[in-house]
């Protein structure tokens, strides 16, 4: 049976699920194996179609974990599941786990520690990407490229203060909620341990090649919807170096797909478009050492070599995110 | 409580704004209020505004602010102060007929609307004559403006239907939204209101085609996944796809290079796929725009040829305008 703590946890983990059955519970086991106690877990069951709602009952019956499970009935998105799950938190941290991922045991101890030793609002740890060709490590403290939620921990009260929450769409909720965690917060703290085991799934929907084409232009509705949430959010003079690197480090990511090279070019402008629009060009001399943005600068008026660019970056063949 | 309250957001625009206000002084509609904002215009607006508050304290106020939002964000500001039943909108560079406002608002009460239109022309001023065109309201797609309409003020309120902050052609989402959210429309057939073609206009530079293309693109993506969100899609796809196909039409106008063109009709394309228009939307081949679109949308060639075509026919017109304009002033001087 679940247990009923009788204050506030430390940490609260919430974990959206929507046809994951099949990794359900190695990501729960990982949760209950942790070595700090003071935590609850909260699983929101996104209508998914398959069997994960029963076994997460199952395991919340056999395990010590201190457990909430909010059956949906209705598909949300990753986003608004996130979203139900934090509103029912009631932990002093608040952490987010994929339902197909797993965690190091002592990934939730060692960042609550520090993250109250620190009084941060934030602490992120390093991560591995795992798939059955093998492990890769990552450990960021670039926020550009450190994107995730998950490998993250966040005081909720701040989280609260700023109103961040993850917005509806398709894309780049985690960007979305990251950046505002960065921009709002006094202190952050980076431990380099991959902590975070996110599985790497390339067979998954999101790497079809076919797909490449609806995913760029799906990229450039969200990405705008995301200047236009820095916009109004007021946060846009001081963003304004973060986003240029996140317009540019994702114009040059759409190097490695497998779309054409007009439709290339066309997020490209689009792009263009958007630095014009939110005169980011102005920050440039911050962020000029960054790799995207002096590559994005150096290529952006010659259209006609991203077409080579892309013959040389496809057969490096780089993970797309 | 007001009738109607008329919001007008003023910028830059001090030639004209006396003459605007002077149409909301005469209205013969009388409890209503006037809500001038000047959206931190560094001309002599504010000062022009300020005689009306003055002359007529009962009708006109004004709301100043300090830093420049753009003309989606004035009327936002506006619509959280209005008091009035309905709403209207009026930009500072127009004026409208006296009668107007009476008219507009014995119809929205006589048929208990949500929304009522009238009819809209526009005047361009040459040095002695002033010459008027009606400008088309009968299909969806032409009447996207939010200044020929009067707006049930609990209604937006309660659909949540505001302006789009910093975009370019912000009327339109509003205009499509706040039809297609309510069964209540109706209309007042005369030409009340008139707009003002300036030579100057934004929309009109050609430096700016390629910037309000792409922005556009953002304004349409938003405007369909809104759409999406309310769940209005599937009642009004029809709708929804003629406004697309519209838009990726009149692009062919623009001053722009091909492979803008071309990547704007291929955005268009992703929205029509994303949100299955072609499907929910039925069959639509009788619709010129929609056949035009669909005869063109898939290829390149066709699509840069036709935009040549299109601009080749207006340089035309306009040359043969110019010969009768020419033979006018002949015909005058004699």
């Amino acid at each position: 049976m679940s247990v009923i703590l009788n204050r506030s946890p430390s940490v609260s983990i919430v974990v959206p699920v929507f046809n994951t059955e099949q990794y359900l519970w190695q990501c729960l086991e990982s949760l209950a194996e942790q070595s700090l106690t003071s935590i609850e877990v909260i699983v929101v069951i996104d209508a998914s179609p398959d069997n994960a709602y029963q076994l997460a009952k199952q395991f919340a019956e056999q395990s010590n974990l201190a457990m909430r499970i909010v059956n949906l009935t209705t598909n949300v998105g990753l986003a608004q599941a996130r979203n139900i799950g934090m509103s029912h938190a009631k932990g002093q941290y608040l952490g987010f786990v994929d339902s197909d991922d797993y965690v190091d045991n002592q990934m939730y101890s060692h960042l609550f520690n520090q993250a109250v030793a620190n009084n941060a609002d934030w602490v992120s740890c390093g991560f591995s990407k795992f798939s059955a060709q093998g492990v890769e490590q990552y450990a960021h403290s670039n926020i550009s490229e450190n994107t995730s939620v998950c490998n993250k921990l966040f005081r909720r009260s701040f989280i609260h203060q700023h109103q961040i929450c993850f917005p509806a769409g398709e894309l780049f909720e985690d960007e979305i909620f990251s950046y505002m965690a960065e921009l709002y917060a006094q202190t952050i703290l980076h431990i380099e341990n991959p902590y975070y085991f996110y599985r790497h799934n390339a067979n998954g929907i999101c790497r079809k090649p076919g797909a490449d084409k609806s995913r760029l232009y799906a990229r450039m509705c969200s990405i705008g919807d995301f200047m236009q949430r820095m916009e109004q959010s007021e946060l846009l003079p001081s963003a304004a170096p973060l986003c240029l690197e996140m317009l540019c480090r994702h114009a040059y990511l759409q190097l490695r797909t497998q779309v054409s090279w007009f439709d290339l070019l066309c997020y490209w402008r689009f792009t263009q478009h958007l630095i014009e629009k939110y005169q980011l060009a102005q920050s440039i001399d911050l962020v000029k050492d960054n790799y995207f943005v002096s590559s994005f600068n150096k290529w952006q008026h010659r259209e006609w070599a991203l077409w080579l660019i892309r013959l040389r970056a496809g057969r490096a063949n780089y993970a797309v995110e | 409580m007001f009738n109607v309250s008329i919001i007008v957001p003023v910028y830059k625009s001090e030639q004209y704004l006396a003459s605007c206000l002077k149409s909301l002084a005469k209205q013969t509609l009388e409890n209503v209020e006037v809500i001038i904002v000047i959206d931190a215009s560094p001309d002599s607006c504010a000062a022009i505004a300020g005689e009306y508050c003055l002359n007529y304290p009962e009708r006109f106020r004004k709301i100043v602010l300090e830093k420049n939002v753009g003309v989606s964000m004035a009327r936002n500001i506006a619509m959280q102060s209005a008091q009035g039943e309905y709403i209207g909108f009026v930009d500072s560079d127009d004026y409208v007929e006296a009668n107007m406002f009476e008219l507009m608002f014995s119809e929205a009460l006589n048929s208990n609307a949500d929304v009522v239109s009238c009819q809209m022309r526009s005047f361009e001023t040459h040095d002695s004559s002033v010459e008027y065109h009606n400008l088309p309201t009968k299909e969806y797609y032409d009447d996207t403006f939010v200044t020929n309409k009067l707006f049930r003020r609990v209604y937006l309120l309660s659909k949540q239907i505001n302006f789009y902050s910093n975009v370019i052609f912000e009327d339109e989402p509003f205009a499509y939204t706040a039809r297609f959210a309510t069964d209540n429309l109706a209309e007042v057939n005369q030409v009340l209101y008139n707009y003002r073609m300036s030579p100057e206009g934004l929309c009109r530079g050609d430096n700016h085609g390629r910037f309000n293309l792409y922005d556009k693109q953002l304004m349409l993506a938003r405007f369909l996944a809104d759409m999406e969100r309310r769940g209005a899609i599937d009642a009004h796809a029809e709708e929804l796809l003629q406004c697309l196909a519209n838009h990726a039409l009149s692009a062919l106008y623009y001053h722009i290079s091909a492979i803008d063109l071309v990547g704007f009709f291929s955005f268009v394309d992703h929205l029509v796929i994303k949100y299955q228009l072609l499907v929910r939307a039925g069959d639509c081949s009788q619709d010129y725009k929609v056949s035009r679109y669909l005869k063109f949308r898939g290829s390149a060639p066709r699509i840069i040829l036709l935009s040549y075509f299109v601009k080749a026919r207006q340089a035309k017109q306009k040359f043969l305008d110019n010969i009768d304009l020419a033979n006018l002033t002949a015909q005058g001087a004699k």
